[in-house]
C-alpha cells in the first residue's frame, strides 16, 4: 500500500517537498485547537481561571470534569440508551435508505422520477415544531424511544447522495444479473452492496453521527428523565455554571454547595471529547473501505 | 438552536433595554394575552390595579427567624447567620390521596437520579404526602418545548413557566384560559390563610400571577434589582483604585486599570449601568407635560451611549467582549482579564462559591449606587415576581387543594425545616453543617439534590449565604442603599404584556447601538435609530402604555 | 431567465440517450410488473416521509394566517398573503437575504472546492500511515459547537488573542482580525472551512475509492502525466458527486449558518452579519410570530427549488445526471 505503484513516475521535488509542508500545516490546523480542547478538559478551576477561558499551558491536570460528568447515577443508564438508539436507529435508517435508494436508481424504473422528487422536497421543505409535536403526541409516541428514531430516520441528503453512488455502478453488471435471473433484492445484496461498502459506511457514519449527537428529539418527545439519552444528560452540565437570567434573582443555585466543582468549561470541553471519542473509535472502520480497486475486483471475479 | 451562552446574554440584554420595569424578567416581553373574545389580537394587554383587589390573596406575616439586617423600602433582609434551630412550617402532610403528583420545571444544575433511586426525592415527598414526579429541563432549553407542550395542551399538574420563556409564546393568554385553573375561588383574600406559606408571599408578586382578571399562577417573588455594577475589589487595592464616585472616575479607572499588554482590561459589559449612571430612567418615565418618554429617548440615554463609545473607542473594553457575544463574562472576570462588569445580584454568592477555594483573595464588590455628575444616583426597579407555576386545567376541586398544599410546601421560607429539606436534603445524609452553619452538601447529596422543588411556588428573597464572610452584610447594604434611591416604576403593581410588535423592534435598535459603540457609527446616529424605533411601533407603543395608566388613574 | 434556459432545455431533450426513450415507450403494466419489487423497496421511506416529514409539513400553512397555537390552525384567521407581503416590504428582509446570498457565493468559490482538494491530497499521499493520521482527525472540528469555533478563532486571531498579544509584545499595534465588517464574509467562511471542510471530504474519499484504479495504469502506459490523469481520470470519476453536493448546496443557498452569525453580530453590526436565518429569529421565532416564520420557511424553499431546478437542467446540459435524471 505504502509502496507507489510501478507506473506512477517520480514525484517531482515540488510535491516532494510541498506535500509535506502542505499536510503539516493541515494536521497543526486542527490538533493544536484539539489539543487546546482536551487540555482545558483536563484542568482544575485554577488553571481555567488562571487563563481566563480555554488553556494552552497544560497545568495541574486533573479528572475532575469526567469524573463528575461520568459519575452521575443518570449518565451510565444514558449512555447505554444512545448506544442503543444509535445503533438501532443507524440499522434501521440505513438499511430503509439502502433500499430506497436502489430502488431509485435504476434508469427508467416506473415513478422513480416523481418519487425521487418526493424525497428531494423534503430537504428544501420542512415542518415546524410544533406540528411535528402534535403529530407524534397524538401517535402516542410521547416517551417512547421510537419518538427518537422515526421522525428523523431519514436523511433525504443521504439517500440522494447514497443513489449518486449505486447509479455509477457499471449498467453491465446488474443487466448481466437480472438476465441470470435474479431478482432486485438479490442484485441489491449480491452484486450492489458489495460494491458499495464504501458509501454506505459514510452514509452509516452520517445518521450514526446524527443519532448519537441529537438531543432536540429527546427534548420535545422524552418527558420521562430516565429515558433521556446522554446528549440531554449532559446537556444540564452545561447549563450548571451559568448565571440565571434576570429576573430569577434570589434564586440560590445551591447544588454545588460546599463542594469543589469542576470547573464549567472544563466540563463543557470534555463534553466535546465525549462527542469525538465515539467517533474517534468507529472512523478507522470507516476509512477501510476507503481502499481503492473494489469494482474491478468484482468485475474481475 | 441558540447556544446556550447566547441565550443567557441575550436574554438578558434584550430584557433590561426596552420595557417597563428595566431588566424585569416577568411581565415584560409578553405578548399578546387577551383576555376577551378577540383572542387573536397581538396587540399587549395590562390588568387593571382595580380589577386585582378581590383576587389576591390577602397577605400574613410569617417569620421563622428575624432577619438581623432588616430590608428597608423592598431591599430583601438579610441574614448574617444561619439560625441553629428550624421551625416547622407545615406541620400536616398536604397530600391526603397520597396520588403521584406530575410537575415540570427548569433546572440549572446536572440531572438528578429519578424518583425511586433518589433519597433526597423520598425525603421530600415524604413530607409532602405523595410523590413528586419531576420532569425536568436543563433551563436553557426550557422555552423550546413549553411553545408544543402548550400547544398540544399536554401539560402537567404543575408548570412552572419563567416570564422570561413568555416572550416566545404568542398569546400566551390564551394559553392560560385554555389549560389552566383559576386559582381565585381557592386564594382570594381570607381563603389563604389555608396555606399559610403562599399567604406569606408579598401582595405585589401576587398581583403578578394574574392572568384576564383571574388568580392563575403562584409566583416566584424576586428582589426586582436587575443589574449592579461589581468590581474586583482585591484587584482595585493592588493598584491602589477606588471605586468610581461619577463618569469621570469610570473614564480614568479604564486608563488605569487597563494594561493589554499584560492582558489586563478594565470593563466588560457596563452599557446598563452606564444608562443608570446617567440617570436615564429603567423603561419608562412621564416628562413635565405627562406624556410618556422610553428610556432610548431620553438625553440622558444619549449622554451614556456617547460615554459607552468613549470606553469602546479608548479599548477599555475587553476584546471578547467587544467581539463575541458568547464571551464567558464569569471566566474573564474571576480570571481578572477584566475588573469592572455589570451582572445580575444572584451571580455574586454564585462567583465566591466558584473561587473560594481556589483564589480566597477573590472578592467582587458591588459600587455603591452614583452619578455621573456625583449628585444624587437612581437605580432600576424591576418585576416583584419572574417565575409562575401554573396548576393544570379540571383536575378537581380536591386535587387543586392537594397541589396548592404541595405549593405550600415548597414556599416555605429561610429558617424552616421544609426549607432546608427541600434545599439541601436531609442532615447528616444530604448535608452536613459547617462551622458557619452553613449546609455542605455531602457526596451522596451531590448526586441527588437538585434545585427542582424551589422552581413550584416562591418564597420572599432574603440574604442568606453567610458562610462567605461579609457577603450578607455588603449585599444588604447595597440592597438597603439601591432600595432608597430606586426610581418610582410608573406602572408598579401592573404586570404589563408588551405588544408583540415593540418586542420586534429591539434588534434594529440593538444594531444601531452597536454599531455607535463600536465606532461604526457616530452618535448622531442614535437619533435616527430613535426615529425608526418610534415609527416602526415605539410611538404606538407609547400610546399603549399611557392606555394601561390612564385605565389606572395614574 | 427563461429565455436564457430554453434553448438548452430543449437541446437536452434532443441529446437524451435512446435508452430512456425506449424504456417510457414501453407500455406502463409492463413496466409495473416489472419494477413493482423496486417500488416496494422504496415504500418504506416513502410512508416515514409521509407520515413524519409531509404531515407536521402541512402545518406551514400558518404562513397564510394570523396564527395562534391555541386555537390551532382551525381556528386562526386566514390572512391571505399578509405575512409575505410584510416580509417583502421590509428592507431589512432583503438585506438579510443579499448577506445570505453573497456569503453563499463567497463559500461556494472559496469553501466548496476545499474538501475535493483534501480528498485529492491525501489520495496522493503514499505513505498509509500519514494518510490514515491526516485523515482520521481532520474532520474533528465538525464536532465543535459554534460557541466553541467562535472563541477558538477568538484566542488566536481576536483583539486579545495570541496574535494581538505577540505584536503587542514585540512592540506593534494589535490588529483584530474579527471585528472588522469589510472581511466578516471571509471570516466567517475561514470558520466555516475550518469546521466543516474535513468532514466534507468523506464524501469524497468515498467516491474516490470507486475509481477503476486499472484506468490509471492504462493511462499511464499510454504516456499520461499526474496531471493528465487526475484531469482526465480523477475528476471524471468524481463529478458526479461533486455535480450533486453543488445542487444541493444550491437548494440550501438561503442557509448559512445561524449561531455563527449571532454570536458575531455584535463584533461586526447587524449590517454585515445579518442573514435570513437570524432575521427570521429575531422577527418571528423571538417575539412568538410563528406565521412570519412559516412564511420566511416557504420562501427559502421555494428559492432553493427553483435553484435546484435550474442547477439540475445545467447538469443536464453538460451531460451529468444531477439529482434526478430526465427520464
Amino acid at each position: 500500500m505504502t509502496a507507489r505503484a510501478v507506473w506512477e513516475e517520480e514525484p517531482t521535488a515540488i510535491g516532494r517537498l510541498s506535500k509535506p509542508v502542505v499536510l503539516t500545516l493541515i494536521a497543526l490546523a486542527v490538533a493544536f485547537p484539539l489539543y487546546v480542547v482536551v487540555v482545558t478538559s483536563l484542568s482544575s478551576t485554577e488553571a481555567v481561571t488562571r487563563a481566563g477561558g480555554l488553556v494552552v499551558v497544560p497545568r495541574e491536570l486533573t479528572v475532575a470534569a469526567y469524573v463528575q460528568l461520568l459519575s452521575g447515577g443518570v449518565v451510565t443508564r444514558a449512555l447505554l440508551i444512545s448506544v442503543l438508539i444509535t445503533a438501532v436507529g443507524t440499522a434501521f435508517s440505513l438499511g430503509i435508505t439502502v433500499l430506497a435508494a436502489y430502488g431509485l436508481s435504476r434508469p427508467g424504473s416506473v415513478f422513480h422520477r416523481p418519487l425521487l422528487f418526493v424525497v428531494l422536497l423534503t430537504f428544501l421543505f420542512g415542518p415546524g415544531i410544533i406540528p411535528s409535536y402534535l403529530l407524534v403526541n397524538s401517535l402516542g409516541l410521547i416517551d417512547h424511544y421510537a419518538s427518537l428514531i422515526l421522525p428523523t430516520a431519514i436523511s433525504a441528503f443521504n439517500l440522494i447522495v447514497m443513489r449518486s453512488f449505486f447509479m455509477g455502478i457499471p449498467g453491465e453488471l446488474i443487466d448481466s444479473a437480472r438476465i441470470d435471473g435474479a431478482g432486485e433484492f438479490a442484485i441489491l445484496r449480491r452484486i450492489v452492496m458489495p460494491l458499495s461498502k464504501a458509501v454506505v459506511a459514510v452514509v452509516g457514519l452520517f445518521y450514526a453521527v446524527g443519532y448519537w449527537n441529537a438531543f432536540f428529539n429527546a427534548l420535545l418527545y422524552i418527558n420521562d428523565n430516565n429515558k433521556w439519552p446522554l446528549q440531554m444528560v449532559l446537556r444540564t452540565y452545561i447549563v450548571q455554571q451559568q448565571p440565571l437570567p434576570t429576573g430569577a434573582g434570589g434564586i440560590a443555585t445551591g447544588t454545588g454547595l460546599g463542594m469543589q466543582p469542576a470547573p464549567g468549561l472544563a466540563i463543557k470541553m470534555a463534553i466535546v471529547v465525549i462527542a469525538i471519542v465515539p467517533v474517534l473509535l468507529v472512523y478507522p472502520f470507516i476509512q477501510r473501505h476507503f481502499t481503492k480497486g473494489v469494482i474491478i475486483g468484482a468485475v474481475k471475479g | 438552536m441558540t447556544g446556550p451562552e447566547i441565550g443567557g446574554t441575550r436574554r438578558r440584554t434584550f430584557i433590561s433595554l426596552l420595557g417597563v420595569g428595566a431588566a424585569a424578567a416577568g411581565g415584560v416581553t409578553l405578548t399578546g394575552c387577551s383576555n376577551s373574545s378577540s383572542g387573536s389580537s397581538t396587540s399587549g394587554r395590562a390588568e387593571t390595579e382595580d380589577k386585582l383587589s378581590g383576587l389576591l390573596p390577602k397577605f400574613i406575616a410569617y417569620e421563622p427567624v428575624k432577619p438581623d439586617l432588616p430590608g428597608e423600602n423592598g431591599a430583601s433582609p438579610g441574614f448574617s447567620h444561619y439560625p441553629s434551630e428550624l421551625k416547622r412550617a407545615v406541620p400536616d402532610k398536604m397530600v391526603p390521596s397520597g396520588k403521584e403528583v406530575s410537575a415540570m420545571t427548569p433546572l440549572w444544575s446536572p440531572m438528578p437520579p429519578g424518583l425511586g433511586k433518589n433519597s433526597y426525592y423520598d425525603a421530600n415527598n415524604e413530607r409532602i404526602g405523595a410523590p413528586v414526579r419531576f420532569n425536568i429541563l436543563n433551563g436553557n432549553d426550557y422555552g423550546d418545548k413549553l411553545g408544543p407542550i402548550l400547544a398540544a395542551g399536554n401539560v402537567p399538574e404543575l408548570l412552572c413557566i419563567p416570564g422570561w420563556n413568555i416572550s416566545g409564546l404568542t398569546r400566551f393568554g390564551q394559553a392560560v384560559d385554555k389549560l389552566f385553573e383559576d386559582l381565585t375561588p381557592y386564594l382570594a383574600g381570607d381563603k389563604a390563610a389555608e396555606y399559610p406559606m403562599l399567604a406569606n408571599l408579598p401582595t405585589r408578586a401576587w398581583a403578578y400571577g394574574v392572568w384576564n382578571s383571574q388568580l392563575k399562577a403562584v409566583p416566584f417573588p424576586s428582589d426586582g434589582f436587575p443589574w449592579a455594577l461589581f468590581y474586583r475589589k482585591d484587584i482595585f487595592d493592588q493598584v491602589g483604585a477606588q471605586p468610581p464616585k461619577n463618569a469621570d472616575e469610570v473614564l480614568a479607572l479604564g486608563k488605569q486599570l487597563t494594561d493589554a499588554k499584560a492582558g489586563r482590561w478594565a470593563f466588560g459589559s457596563v452599557a446598563d449601568e452606564m444608562a443608570r449612571m446617567f440617570g436615564a430612567p429603567g423603561s419608562w418615565r412621564k416628562d413635565s407635560s405627562g406624556k410618556l418618554v422610553n428610556k432610548i429617548e431620553t438625553p440622558e440615554f444619549e449622554e451614556s451611549v456617547a460615554f459607552v463609545r468613549r470606553l469602546f473607542q479608548s479599548g477599555y473594553v475587553h476584546p471578547e467582549v467587544v467581539a463575541n457575544a458568547g464571551a464567558d463574562e464569569n471566566a474573564l472576570f474571576e480570571g481578572g482579564k477584566f475588573v469592572i462588569r455589570q451582572n445580575g445580584l444572584g451571580g455574586w454568592h454564585e462567583a465566591l462559591q466558584r473561587q473560594q477555594t481556589i483564589n480566597p483573595k477573590f472578592n467582587p464588590q458591588p459600587v455603591m449606587p452614583f452619578a455621573h455628575d456625583g449628585g444624587a444616583p437612581i437605580t432600576w426597579g424591576g418585576d416583584p415576581a419572574g417565575i409562575f407555576t401554573f396548576v393544570k386545567k379540571g383536575v378537581g376541586e380536591q386535587r387543586v387543594k392537594e397541589l396548592l398544599g404541595v405549593m405550600n410546601y415548597t414556599s416555605a421560607p429561610f429558617g424552616t425545616e421544609e426549607y432546608v429539606l427541600y434545599n439541601y436534603g436531609v442532615e447528616g445524609k444530604h448535608y452536613v453543617k459547617q462551622a458557619t452553619g452553613a449546609p455542605k452538601l455531602t457526596a451522596l447529596g451531590q448526586k441527588e439534590v437538585s434545585q427542582t422543588y424551589i422552581f413550584l411556588g416562591g418564597r420572599p428573597t432574603a440574604i442568606t449565604e453567610s458562610e462567605y464572610p461579609g457577603y450578607v452584610q455588603s449585599m444588604s447594604a447595597w440592597q438597603n442603599a439601591a432600595a432608597k434611591v430606586r426610581e418610582k416604576n410608573l406602572f408598579d403593581g401592573i404586570r404589563v404584556e408588551q405588544p408583540a410588535k415593540m418586542a420586534a423592534l429591539y434588534q434594529p435598535f440593538d444594531d444601531a447601538l452597536q454599531d455607535i459603540f463600536r465606532g461604526r457609527k457616530p452618535v448622531s446616529e442614535l437619533k435616527t435609530a430613535v426615529k425608526q424605533w418610534q415609527t416602526n411601533g415605539g410611538n404606538e407603543g407609547r400610546d399603549f402604555y399611557a392606555k394601561v395608566l390612564s385605565d389606572n388613574g395614574r | 431567465m427563461t429565455t436564457v434556459v430554453k434553448p438548452p432545455e430543449r437541446a437536452a431533450r434532443q441529446a437524451a440517450p435512446a435508452r430512456s426513450e425506449k424504456r417510457s415507450g414501453m407500455r406502463f403494466r409492463h413496466r409495473l410488473r416489472r419494477d413493482w419489487p423496486l417500488l416496494v423497496m422504496v415504500l418504506p421511506v416513502i410512508v416515514l416521509l409521509g407520515v413524519f416529514h409531509y404531515f407536521p409539513t402541512l402545518g406551514n400553512v400558518i404562513a397564510f394566517q394570523d396564527y395562534s397555537p391555541y386555537a390551532g390552525i382551525r381556528g386562526s384567521e386566514f390572512i391571505g398573503f399578509a405575512n409575505f407581503s410584510r416580509m417583502f416590504s421590509e428592507p431589512a428582509f432583503w438585506r438579510a437575504v443579499a448577506n445570505t446570498l453573497s456569503i453563499t457565493a463567497v463559500q461556494l468559490i472559496f469553501f466548496f472546492p476545499i474538501p475535493i482538494a483534501l480528498a485529492l491530497l491525501l489520495n496522493s499521499v503514499l505513505s498509509a500511515k500519514i494518510r490514515n493520521v491526516v485523515q482520521g482527525i481532520v474532520y474533528l472540528p465538525h464536532f465543535f459547537s459554534w460557541v466553541l469555533v467562535v472563541s477558538l478563532f477568538q484566542q488566536m486571531i481576536g483583539g486579545a488573542g495570541l496574535l494581538a498579544q505577540t505584536l503587542r509584545d514585540h512592540g506593534h499595534s494589535a490588529v483584530d482580525l474579527m471585528t472588522k465588517p469589510d472581511t466578516f464574509i471571509l471570516l466567517v467562511t475561514a470558520q466555516s472551512v475550518w469546521k466543516d471542510a474535513g468532514w466534507g471530504m468523506i464524501v469524497f474519499l468515498a467516491a474516490l475509492s470507486t475509481i477503476n484504479p486499472a484506468l490509471y495504469e492504462a493511462a499511464a502506459a499510454d504516456g499520461a502525466n499526474r496531471w493528465r490523469r487526475l484531469w482526465h481520470i480523477t475528476l471524471p470519476g468524481l463529478r458526479p458527486v461533486i455535480v450533486l453536493l453543488l445542487i444541493l448546496r444550491l437548494g440550501d443557498a438561503l442557509t448559512v449558518g445561524f449561531e455563527q452569525f449571532i454570536l458575531q453580530r455584535s463584533a461586526v453590526g447587524g449590517g454585515a452579519a445579518e442573514v435570513l436565518d437570524t432575521y427570521v429569529y429575531y422577527q418571528g421565532l423571538l417575539v412568538g410570530d410563528f406565521g412570519y416564520g412559516a412564511a420566511a420557511g416557504l420562501f427559502k424553499g421555494v428559492i432553493g427549488l427553483v435553484l435546484v431546478l435550474v442547477a439540475n437542467r445545467f447538469a443536464h446540459l453538460v451531460g451529468e445526471q444531477g439529482v434526478y435524471s430526465r427520464s
